[in-house]
């Protein structure tokens, strides 16, 4: 039998039951848009929570001075501990993977005007790596340079929020003056950072002219690094010697969270990617469960249909139907109920997700949920095997119609 | 019903010529339908040799006999058995279709096959619009369709009224002059009384093969031939 003919069978006989098809393809339909809107929604969630990661370099480290929560060594609970340049060489010591090592210092929030216009934004003083740590787009100009810190020039970069405080539109900031607190600072460029907003609204000054103003000395607010494409493991056990060697050197008790804590993103995001592969896992388990009870809706129907046709099997038979032919029917007819239902259900998938995702407010851990090709990819290859299978059982029970009695039915 | 298996047919020996006409004749469960059914490759039988054009039927495959149905038998049945959700053309395409014949030529040789059955304008009905002598005709024609060597009847006529039945018996009657070998299952005598050779069939045995060669031996009982009444 040619194809078309095929097609126009399968239809005939469809058609001759809209009803019972039309419910049994309302659920595969339904398992299907359950699958696809969850991935998507899992698929949205993952997106969000990674976008709330790639604020920073997501293998950024952070190392913040803390209080000792621990009594050690004759050292008192409630104890600060203090990070100092001489602290920089334990970073290589442990960290051998370690890159773009940079210290930083808060100023804090201090009012900053350029003509008259002015703010109050939180100031930070950095090295030059920190732009590839805080992950900052120049947009106009350039960040912080090597020269700026050793002869501590009085030059500042600004986050692109700030430019826009205090310069007029169309204003180039580059190379005016702007007065944070009392003092005039010049402006080398401005920096954006899409993913987070708090960079976009602090002023960035090299680490040295941040000490001379605010008298602190060899003193460090926080070390951020990055570690590059180590693994998860590789970089906690780096982060473990870390600890060691501070704890020694600042009399605090290894295991003290306090006293240092470490903020490793490779770490944080790693999990967070464990959790998401669960999600998923989660979500298809569901998914499939649902085109299951679908499937096996379709299997139940075509087992009917098949006790309902037995004598027009017979004829088919008797005419001289080989039983391929019998079985080629009826699975196709349960592969084109679950393939044109399934289709239903991934095309209003789509569509739902479409709308949910123009009409939902943009939180900040749940981005647009998105379809992707591999997941229509994938819901095509399931409701194809999903169909066989369907159709399998009550093909054969076809196939092994004896014709004598098919004939006989009435 | 249970387990207990009894024989339908014992001792069957019959020889059919090609280009015969033989009616079957016999009561209800004489065997007579089995005995088509079994040379119709529909039945399977428990002993026994059938040879079909020199070829043992025995233990052929379903694929293989689904071949021999589809090229070599055609069927006419008392219910006329057409697919009632197919138009006449249609129905009468089938045979053609598990051929793997073209829509094209199909449809041609359908339209030819329902004009020989005088049918040519009721090629798009459906079996429900149309009279049981015409269902009747559109299962003639899709019996002939695919050019079988044997064509099958089972109470051909047991469905339809005098007038209709000789119309069908001449349809029936062309097929056989055209070579076809006919053998049809009959309990009416004036029916039968068109074959060339008459089969009488009672309790699952051969009583006369129609040739008056070792009749009395089965028949036994001191039967007539012609007490055989349905």
């Amino acid at each position: 039998m040619r194809i078309l003919d095929r097609w126009r069978e399968i239809v005939d006989v469809l058609a001759r039951r809209k009803l019972r098809t039309a419910l049994t393809a309302l659920s595969v339909a339904w398992g299907i848009f359950m699958l696809v809107a969850l991935l998507a929604a899992g698929n949205g969630l993952a997106s969000g929570i990674e976008a709330s990661f790639s604020r920073d370099a997501t293998d950024s480290v952070w190392v913040n001075p803390g209080v000792m929560s621990k009594p050690f060594a004759g050292n008192p609970v409630g104890r600060p501990i203090f990070l100092d340049d001489a602290d920089r060489e334990l970073v290589p010591a442990a960290v051998p993977f370690a890159e773009n090592l940079s210290a930083t210092v808060q100023v804090g929030e201090r009012t900053t005007r350029h003509g008259a216009r002015q703010g109050s934004f939180t100031v930070v003083g950095c090295e030059p790596p920190y732009e590839f740590i805080e992950r900052l787009d120049a947009q106009t100009g350039r960040f912080l340079n090597a020269a700026d810190l050793a002869e501590r020039r009085k030059v500042v970069v600004l986050g692109r929020k700030v430019a826009e405080s205090l310069f007029a539109p169309g204003d180039d900031p580059r190379g005016a003056d702007v007065t944070i607190g009392s003092a005039v600072f010049q402006v080398v460029g401005v920096v954006a950072d899409e993913s987070d907003d708090w960079s976009e609204q602090a002023i960035f000054m090299p680490l040295s002219t941040a000490r001379l103003a605010l008298g602190t000395g060899a003193r460090i607010g926080s070390l951020s690094f990055t570690v590059g494409a180590v693994s998860v493991e590789d970089s906690e056990a780096a982060m473990q010697a870390l600890i060691r060697l501070l704890a020694a050197r600042k009399n605090f008790a290894p295991d003290d969270k306090r006293a240092v804590r470490i903020w490793n993103n490779r770490e944080s995001s790693g999990r967070f990617q464990g959790l998401f592969a669960g999600i998923r896992l989660f979500v298809w388990i569901i998914g499939l469960g649902t085109i299951l009870a679908g499937v096996v809706g379709v299997s139940n129907i075509m087992l009917i249909s098949v006790a309902e046709r037995t004598r027009e099997i017979g004829v088919r038979k008797a005419i001289g139907a080989k039983p391929a032919a019998i079985v080629l029917m009826i699975v196709e007819e349960a592969v084109v109920i679950t393939l044109v239902s399934g289709y239903l259900g991934l095309v209003a998938a789509v569509a739902a997700v479409t709308a949910a995702g123009r009409m939902m407010p943009k939180t900040e851990y749940f981005a647009t949920p998105v379809v992707d090709l591999g997941v229509g990819l994938a819901a095509t290859a399931v409701l194809v095997v999903a169909g066989t299978l369907a159709g399998l059982f009550p093909a054969r029970r076809a196939a092994r119609v004896n014709p004598i009695v098919a004939l006989r039915t009435e | 019903m249970g387990d207990r298996r009894i024989p339908v047919l014992r001792e069957v020996h019959l020889d059919v010529e090609d280009g015969e006409f033989i009616a079957i004749m016999g009561s209800s469960g004489s065997g007579k339908s089995t005995l088509l059914n079994i040379l119709g490759l529909l039945d399977d039988y428990d002993e026994g040799v059938y040879e079909l054009d020199g070829v043992r039927m025995k233990g052929l495959s379903e694929s293989r006999a689904a071949i021999y149905r589809n090229q070599f038998i055609g069927f006419v049945f008392q219910a006329f058995n057409l697919l009632p959700f197919k138009s006449a053309a249609e129905n009468v395409e089938l045979p053609l279709q598990y051929r793997g014949v073209g829509r094209r030529k199909r449809r041609r040789q359908a339209a030819e096959a329902l004009d020989r059955v005088g049918l040519a304008e009721r090629a798009g009905h459906l079996p429900a619009e149309l009279s049981g002598g015409e269902k009747q005709r559109v299962a003639i024609a899709r019996a002939l369709i695919a050019g079988p060597r044997v064509l099958l009847a089972d109470e051909p006529t047991g469905a339809l009224d005098t007038a209709t039945s000789d119309q069908i018996m001449a349809l029936l009657g062309e097929a056989n002059q055209a070579g076809v070998t006919l053998i049809m299952v009959t309990h009416e005598p004036d029916v039968a009384a068109r074959a060339g050779r008459i089969i009488r069939i009672r309790d699952g045995r051969v009583f006369d093969d129609g040739r008056g060669v070792g009749t009395s031996a089965t028949a036994g009982g001191g039967l007539a031939p012609g007490a055989d009444r349905s």
